[in-house]
């Protein structure tokens, strides 16, 4: 246990003097296993894992997904997202902060990435509530924080992490993921609601649009609407494996850019490249994980960590707030794919020996990783918000998405209490 | 000279980064391809494509150990920015020295290991249990591409540190 305590150290120094994530725990993981076993097995394991870990099928889920958010999110389609919101809700108090967040969800649901979906919806949606009048602090955070939506609606790239790591069905998380998301969509709606409330002047109405425009521009999305519904009711009835879902969602995404007429040589290069980038860039973190995961637990510090956990034979829940102070607090440090991998290692083998569902635990660590975006003092959306808006102080914008916080804090509140919301979907399951 | 080698060194490295781009883009595309005409055959035409699944996981080791130099030399691994975020000029130097040194360790052992995991590969000869494609080149490939992006990476220091001196100098 003790080696543990000090390689998790090891790492987060290493990791403080500019070390990348995955060879941090790459090196302090070779170490570790090195100290507790030996030299030779040490490194047997990094080649071993480095090699499996790439060479499989199944997570071809991973690059598959990637690759349709990165087809969707280059054909434009974030402009016709936010009109089509509009047109609808536009007109309504608040109404543009709304189609924000709506555009947002919508947005981020395919492109799998919240800081890319507050990036990009900052330049669509900011000029509009700007030239309506709407107070800085409430679009810079309906932007932020509707960009954190995208990791929980699936398909969402970190929820296949956790799969792969604990050994959870991808599908089933997919499906837990739904309802959740959904609640967390209408909750912002509701805080935008809440504000333009009690500060009318924030949120002026937008114009009404009328019905044929209303068509007309939901006509533009259909297709993204269309493929959204085909992979997920497929894993849902269990006609597709998330591969295969990811595999026609990449196809469809490609026949969507086509049939728009946005295709280039060039657009689909870099589309492709950028998406093996990333999908490299996450199977090195992900082999680093794997690493420092064995190190761990031939340390014995999942074990022996429950063990403790179980001694002061403190109620589950109390645990269970504690491991979620934990995730707010080293939310400040890290970015959200290394923080889980760093962590559910270790809190996944406690949280199911306090009788706690995998696929639950799953649902609400990505719920607070969530959170732990947009909380000061340090929110990376909120920062990628004050480089897309260099004008606006980063005090405004924290103002702003606090009552999207209040509302994440709730749907956390409700998640906890009430686990049938996360669990009825994927207990349904074909 | 030096300025010639220099010139000379920087058109191979942007050569190659093209060339190992264009592959990894024409094995994604086919590997999408791939899938999704495994999903029509089955479902419609009841003929899935036959080692469907070995060619998928051929394509994902070359995907991921091919764009592995092309992350290195762009330094874009995920690291974490808090020190950035208040520190001066020399401390990010040490970060950047650090992430160089740290990165190249890392994907060295990687290299060396996958590099004996071909071997032993190649002594038992094994191939994958349909196809029948050799095991061996695929870890040696592997093993190539580590060693190539730990160049890289310390290629994307000295890149790094000279544009910092011609800023400084500026």
């Amino acid at each position: 246990m003790t080696e543990a305590v000090v390689g998790f150290l090891l790492v987060f120094l290493l990791l403080f003097f500019g070390t990348p994530v995955a060879f941090g725990m790459i090196i302090v993981g070779v170490l570790g296993f090195a100290w507790v076993v030996g030299w030779f097995p040490g490194l047997a394991m990094l080649g071993q894992i480095a090699y499996e870990t790439s060479l499989s099928a199944s997570l071809s889920v991973l690059p598959l997904f990637i690759l349709m958010g990165n087809f969707v999110s280059r054909a434009g389609l974030s402009r016709e997202l936010y009109d089509c919101a509009n047109a609808f809700i536009g007109h309504r108090r608040g109404g543009l902060a709304m189609a924000t967040v709506l555009a947002c969800g919508g947005f981020a649901a395919v492109s799998g990435s919240s800081m890319a979906t507050s990036a990009t919806m900052a330049q669509v949606s900011v000029p509009e509530m700007r030239k309506n009048g709407y107070a800085d602090s409430l679009a810079a955070g309906s932007i932020a924080a509707g960009g954190t939506l995208g990791i929980l609606i699936p398909p969402s790239v970190i929820l296949v992490l956790y799969g792969i790591v604990t050994g959870t069905d991808i599908g089933s998380l997919f499906i837990a993921g739904i309802v959740p998301g959904v609640i967390g969509l209408l909750l912002y709606l509701a805080a935008v609601r809440t504000v333009t409330w009690f500060n009318p002047e924030m949120g002026p109405p937008g114009p009404r649009v009328d019905w044929p425009q209303r068509l007309r521009a939901l006509s533009r999305i259909w297709g993204i609407l269309v493929l959204f519904l085909l992979i997920m009711g497929g894993m849902y009835l269990g006609v597709f494996t998330p591969t295969e879902a990811a595999g026609i969602g990449a196809g469809g995404a490609f026949l969507f850019v086509l049939a728009r007429r946005a295709m280039t040589w060039r657009l689909l290069l870099d589309t492709l490249i950028q998406t093996a980038r990333t999908t490299s860039m996450m199977f090195i973190l992900l082999i680093g994980a794997i690493v420092f995961s064995n190190f761990i637990n031939v340390a014995g510090l999942p074990r022996e960590l429950s063990a403790w956990v179980q001694s002061f034979e403190a109620s589950p829940m109390l645990v269970m707030l504690c491991i979620l102070a934990i995730y707010l607090l080293l939310g400040c440090l890290l970015e959200s794919l290394s923080m889980m991998l760093l962590t559910v290692p270790i809190f996944f083998p406690i949280v199911q020996s306090l009788g706690f569902d995998p696929i639950w635990f799953g649902i609400i660590v990505v719920v607070v990783i969530e959170i732990s975006l947009i909380t000061p003092p340090i929110g990376l959306n909120v920062f990628v918000m004050k480089v897309a808006l260099p004008d606006v102080p980063t005090t405004t914008i924290f103002r702003g998405v606090g009552v999207f916080i209040l509302a994440d804090i709730l749907r956390l509140a409700l998640l906890l209490l009430v686990p049938a919301l996360v669990l009825f979907a994927p207990n349904l399951m074909g | 000279m030096p300025v010639f080698s220099n010139l000379f060194l920087q058109s191979l490295v942007r050569g190659s980064g093209r060339v190992l781009s264009v592959f990894v883009a024409v094995i994604l595309f086919a590997l999408m391809l791939l899938t999704c005409v495994d999903v029509v055959g089955r479902y419609f035409f009841n003929a899935p494509v036959q080692g469907a699944s070995e060619l998928t996981q051929f394509g994902m080791g070359l995907v991921v150990f091919g764009a592995l130099p092309l992350v290195s030399a762009s330094g874009s691994h995920i690291v974490v920015g808090l020190l950035e975020l208040l520190a001066g000029r020399t401390v990010q130097r040490l970060q950047r020295l650090v992430m160089t040194v740290t990165s190249v360790v890392a994907l060295a052992a990687m290299g060396c290991r996958l590099a004996l995991t071909g071997l032993d590969l190649a002594s038992y000869g094994d191939s994958s249990s349909f196809l029948r494609i050799p095991l061996a080149p695929m870890a040696y490939f592997m093993a190539v591409m580590a060693f190539v992006a730990a160049l890289a990476a310390i290629a994307h220091f000295f890149a790094g540190a000279s544009q910092e001196d011609a800023e400084a100098a500026g």
